[in-house]
């Protein structure tokens, strides 16, 4: 079992997908893996088009908050292999990937429920902000 | 004089106009709020929590020399 949480500068490239898969062949074990893949939306607000998300994170935080997720996870999930959850800082264009959460699980079942569950602990607890900015150059954080 | 370590994000760091700063200590955390309203107006229409040495805290709490207090809007990760 293990867990990880790496902030990376920018938007998160598509081929780390593959490499996670690549990665993970040696833990056998696990019957399953899932990906949650969040991107950045071209939301409409104001009458202004978002065009990126400019993210900040207080990273001295973000381990012992993890820490939390992953026990509270664990708990709920004993089936739980691989936790490991990737998320952007910096300016990320719309279309662009922003965070990337995978988890692995001995079953399928106990993967989907725990990537949602993740996702939902990421968005409630984890130290990040986002800001808005918009085609003319405004910007606006998301509360 | 103790001091305080103070960090601002997101909607509070625009507050501010800073990203950080050192500051002597007051004796509470109430305290400190109140003093930064007082400094930065800005804040009082603001929503935001304390966290000191990176444990979210409710209430008040009572300050340390080198205590790292961060002011942090709701999150909004993901």
């Amino acid at each position: 079992m293990s867990t990880s949480i790496h902030l990376v500068d920018g938007p998160i490239p598509a081929e780390l997908v593959s490499r996670k898969i690549t990665e993970y062949e040696p833990e056998t074990s696990a019957g399953a893996l899932a990906f949650f893949i969040g991107r950045v939306r071209d939301d409409r607000v104001d009458g202004q088009t978002v065009a990126a998300i400019e993210y900040s994170a207080y990273d001295a935080m973000v381990d012992p908050v993890i820490e939390d997720i992953d026990r509270q996870l664990r708990l709920e999930f004993p089936d739980l292999h691989l936790l490991e959850i990737i998320h952007s800082t910096g300016q990320v264009r719309c279309g662009e990937t922003s965070l990337l959460v995978m988890v692995s699980s001995g079953h399928r079942k106990q993967s989907f429920a725990a990537l949602e569950k993740c996702v939902e602990l990421i968005k409630e607890k984890l130290p990040v902000w986002k800001k808005e900015i918009f085609t003319d150059g405004s910007g606006r954080w998301i509360k | 004089m103790a001091k305080i370590n103070l960090i601002y994000f997101g909607s509070v760091m625009d507050a501010t106009g800073i990203q950080a700063e050192t500051a002597d200590a007051p004796p509470t955390l109430d305290e400190l709020n109140r003093m930064l309203i007082a400094r930065f107006p800005r804040l009082s229409g603001l929503s935001y929590r304390f966290s000191v040495n990176r444990q979210l805290i409710t209430g008040d709490k009572e300050l340390a020399d080198g205590d790292e207090i961060a002011l942090l809007p709701p999150f909004a990760g993901g």
